[in-house]
């Protein structure tokens, strides 16, 4: 057995050749029998021991005689006078001891050393750099002080009263709107104040504390010297969360905590907006005319039901009112402005006049027209629709003027005055305004349409197949994974060693070893084909508004993003007014809303690290302007018979599908109770128009609605009719981040314009309205 | 095993040195002083350095006899403190390299020069010619050897002490000894065949 072993393998009488090429082994002993046995079949080892025999005997034969080494007798005496002169023998050290590794030793000791040293320099950096910024603080509070105290030292008056202290950069946050009771967006604002005599630049991070995920907006300002700023914000709020904003620059740190209220009903909601709203402020008695909603007042339904539509009213200062639309978007129907809103400044008209674009309903009162308000952001032409009659007065002219899918109503008297505050008719009179300025298709049920058309339309967010996933993404199912190990592991591997072995060139085994590697990750690469050939996608989906005559749209809906592999990507919405997370799903499990950091630049507000797992589906909805070219323009023409004539140009090239002119009436109270509460709008649907020239025939009737007073004896009849819609949807058209198309459908956009009124309908209401009075 | 009788008289010598008495550790001083002295020049290729590191190990042999135990030959333990001291006289060395390395090669070569020449007048001039071109060689692969592997290597085929005896005076353990002892040969005759190829003799 022994000598089968020795025969086969070389290694383990290698450590014997020396002594046997020598013949230090001897060559009648047992040890040196298998050698030569093994010899006899081996060549190599027989090669191996004509080597050794070389190197061994050249090396005794150099050693005996000790030739070559320079004589020199040893030196007793030397030796002993040393010892003598040590005394007797007295061990401090053991001298066989090995020493420690003093290289080792003393690196790890200058090692040490050195962290020491760098932590020491750091603390001591930590500490000069506090001082430093403390005394720069006081520089600059001194400086502000000291300017200050000139100005007051200056003063004319002999008295000047001391100032306290003034803070580099004043710091305070807000929110926009008093009472305001919400889920969604809660527009902020933040206001810094430099007191210094150079320009600071400030970071501001408001973050949600129960928002999922810990979303948080971010943006930078530069204040300059001795000025002060107001920089609005526009975070998301769930239930119950608070928020918490931090003001970073180098002179102040910051941290605000503000409480958003909640409320699940606020969709009734009035926003009040102005300096000299005196009766109209919601905090004090005389709002109950304003908030009081129709339905309570008739006693006609359910009211255990019907809660929810109480209405709340909410105040701004013009000041503080919002500079994007996106503020007025969660919650309101209704925006009143008195005189004092005539300061608003362009950006907050701006908002305005978006907002209303996408469906809000806007109030100005003391006021025929936009002139009255000196804004040249909201639509200039006005149709009279009625007046309002009082016991106080002459009646009260009513205009109203419609601007993409909202409206826009004068009514050009105070109702601030104490008169009308007492005025028992004063509910219903205003539940017929805000009839009267009702919106085509309200700006919160354009939002929620924006979402669910999408969500009919896009990917649908289901855990189970892949039936509803349009890449069909996949990773390698396991039991191939588990194979390709095992074969590398278990079979590949072993018989190469073992072949490798047998043929004695074990030295390949460094190119081996790597080329099996670099197969097993080929072959890995090979079946995780489905995830690599996968291209990032995205699609956009929602409402587009086109106002009439206006060369941009305002755009609301939702961006589908595909992410095929986890990262960290940066995601930008040019002319993004908003980024909202929507939902989001990982096939490798992980639903949930990840956090999503908005840094909004004041122009444009983007996400630069929107962190996601492998297959991931994320929705972002947005809210952005869009440019519109020349776009379409479409002109009806109602004719003698009832026909209504039109022709549709597409100037741009786009190509519109599925056509739709939409005749919104005012809501008319018999047909709307029943149906979706939020649908404060019938539409007629006139069926399919593609685009070209045609001719249409509708046999809707124009509804009126009717402005009554509750102690008017004979009711004033306003006819009225809002311009028709027209509906279309776009296909292909570009309105999200340029990440790559989708690969199942493309962007689908429902595009909604309003359309040139139509002669008709206000020839219609005019012979009623005379026939009536 | 029985001590043998030079054993049993080292024995006493060592424990009269111990006790003080410097004429017995002259004895054991003569008894040894060759050996230390050509370990340490192997091992430092300087004859200078050598005499000097063969009165420093006696020195220190002396002052800490009595951490010998006597359970090794006393040559082993005058071996092993030898080869610490040339081990930090190495170190030395490589950290001054200003102090002459370079100057050993030819002393030696020198040296070996002589012996050959004392050789050659003695023996036949062609083998001796060879032997001491072999020598050179040798020690030529020697030098290019780890310091722990020439030790090893000069411990058992140059002085030719037994394994166990190697492996104390090195420090190692009996059973890695051996394995030590393989690879400083393996090396040794990589490094000599190949000097030996280089200057054309096979």
């Amino acid at each position: 057995m022994r000598r089968a072993i020795f025969r086969r393998n070389c290694g383990a009488i290698a450590p014997l050749l020396w002594d046997y090429a020598s013949g230090a082994l001897g060559s009648a002993t047992p040890e040196a029998a298998p050698v030569t046995a093994h010899l006899q079949t081996c060549d190599r080892c027989r090669r191996e021991v004509e080597s050794y025999r070389k190197a061994a005997t050249a090396l005794t034969a150099s050693a005996t005689p000790p030739g070559g080494i320079p004589d020199r007798p040893g030196d007793w005496d030397a030796v002993r006078a040393r010892i003598v002169a040590a005394g007797a023998a007295t061990t401090v050290v053991d001298p066989i001891r090995r020493r420690a590794n003093r290289p080792v030793f003393a690196g790890a000791m200058a090692t040490l050393a050195g962290a020491g040293i760098c932590a020491f320099a750091i603390q001591h950096a930590f500490q000069a750099d506090q001082v430093r910024r403390q005394t720069a603080m006081q520089a600059l509070q001194e400086t502000a002080i000291a300017q200050a105290q000139q100005e007051t030292s200056s003063n004319t008056l002999p008295d000047a009263p001391s100032l306290a202290p003034l803070a580099p950069l004043a710091v305070d946050a807000d929110p926009c709107f008093l009472n305001l009771r919400t889920a969604g967006v809660f527009p902020i604002v933040v206001t810094l104040q430099n007191n210094t005599r150079g320009s600071i630049r400030a970071d501001i991070g408001v973050e949600a504390t129960l928002s999922p995920g810990g979303n948080r907006w971010s943006r930078q300002v530069d204040v300059a010297a001795g000025t002060k700023r107001r920089v609005f914000l526009y975070p998301s709020v769930t239930p119950g969360s608070g928020l918490s904003v931090q003001v970073n620059s180098p002179v102040v740190q910051k941290t605000i905590t503000l409480s958003p209220a909640y409320t699940n009903d606020t969709y009734r909601a009035v926003a009040l907006i102005g300096d000299h709203i005196g009766g109209l402020n919601p905090t004090g008695q005389n709002t109950k005319f304003i908030t009081t909603s129709r339905y309570d007042s008739t006693r006609r339904y359910d009211s255990t039901s019907l809660d929810g539509w109480l209405s709340t009213a909410y105040y701004a200062r013009p000041k503080d009112a919002p500079d994007r639309a996106v503020g007025y978007l969660t919650s309101f129907r209704t925006v009143v402005l008195d005189r004092g809103a005539r300061t608003l400044d362009a950006a907050q008209w701006q908002a305005l006049r978006e907002w209303v674009i996408r469906g809000g309903s806007l109030v100005m009162l003391q006021a025929s027209g936009p002139q009255a308000y000196g804004t040249d952001a909201l639509p200039a032409p006005t149709d009279s629709v009625g007046a309002v009659q009082t016991p106080f007065g002459p009646s009260a002219p009513l205009r109203r003027s419609h601007l993409g899918m909202g409206t826009i109503l004068y009514a050009d008297f105070d109702p601030t005055q104490f008169a009308f505050r007492e005025w028992g008719g004063f509910p219903r009179m205003w539940d017929n305004m805000r009839d009267m300025a009702a919106p085509s298709i309200a700006a919160d049920t354009l939002r929620y349409a924006s979402q669910d058309a999408d969500g009919a339309a896009g990917f649908r967010f289901s855990r189970e197949g892949r039936a509803d996933d349009p890449f069909h993404a996949t990773l390698p199912p396991m039991e191939t994974i588990v194979y390709l190990f095992l074969g590398y592991f278990v079979l590949a591997i072993p018989v190469t060693f073992a072949v490798l072995r047998r043929t004695r060139r074990m030295n390949l085994a460094w190119v081996s070893g790597p080329l099996l590697s670099f197969g097993v990750t080929g072959l890995l690469f090979t079946v995780s084909d489905g995830l690599r050939r996968v291209p990032m996608s995205r699609r956009t989906s929602g409402v587009l508004v086109v106002p009439q005559g206006s060369r941009e749209a305002e755009f609301q809906g939702t961006t589908e993003l595909f992410f095929p592999q986890a990262g960290s990507y940066a995601v930008s919405i040019p002319g993004a007014q908003e980024i909202s997370s929507g939902e989001m799903y990982s096939a490798g499990g992980g639903g949930s809303l990840r956090a999503l950091g908005i840094v909004d630049d004041g122009t444009t507000v983007s996400v630069p690290h929107l962190n996601v797992a492998n297959r991931t589906y994320r929705r972002l909805n947005h809210s952005q302007r869009v440019p519109w070219g020349d776009g379409i323009t479409a002109e009806f023409a109602w004719d003698t018979e009832g026909h209504l004539n039109g022709v549709i140009h597409n100037h741009s090239g786009r190509t519109l599908a599925n056509a739709s002119i939409i005749l919104p009436s005012p809501p008319a109270r018999e047909k709307v109770r029943r149906t979706n509460p939020y649908l404060q709008t019938k539409v007629c649907y006139l069926g399919n128009i593609s685009v070209g020239d045609y001719s249409i025939t509708t046999s809707s009737p124009i509804t009126d609605t009717s402005l009554r007073t509750e102690n008017s004896i004979s009711a004033r009849v306003v006819a009225s009719t809002a311009a028709p819609l027209l509906r279309a949807q776009l296909s292909g058209e570009s309105f999200g981040p340029d990440l790559g198309d989708w690969k199942g459908q493309d962007s689908l956009v429902t595009v909604l314009m309003d359309l040139p009124p139509i002669g008709r309908a206000e020839t219609a209401a005019a012979s009623k309205q005379g026939g009536r009075q | 095993m029985v001590p043998s009788e030079a054993e049993i008289d080292e024995r006493t010598l060592v424990s009269c040195s111990r006790n003080g008495d410097v004429a017995a550790f002259g004895k054991l001083y003569a008894l040894h002083e060759q050996v230390i002295y050509r370990y340490a020049y192997r091992l430092l290729e300087d004859a200078d350095e050598a005499d000097d590191i063969r009165q420093e190990t006696f020195v220190r042999a002396y002052q800490s006899l009595s951490r010998f135990r006597g359970d090794a030959a006393f040559r082993t333990y005058l071996l092993s403190i030898c080869g610490n001291l040339c081990r930090d006289r190495q170190r030395q060395r490589q950290r001054r390299p200003e102090q002459g390395y370079g100057l050993e090669a030819p002393e030696s070569a020198r040296a070996n020069a002589g012996a050959a020449m004392d050789a050659f007048a003695q023996k036949d001039p062609l083998h001796c010619l060879e032997q001491a071109a072999r020598a050179a060689t040798v020690w030529k692969a020697m030098r290019q050897l780890r310091s722990a592997e020439r030790a090893i290597l000069i411990l058992r085929h140059v002085e030719g002490l037994d394994l166990d005896e190697v492996a104390q005076i090195v420090g190692c353990s009996r059973v890695s000894a051996p394995v030590r002892l393989f690879r400083a040969r393996c090396r040794f005759k990589h490094l000599y065949l190949s000097l030996l190829q280089e200057e054309g003799e096979i």
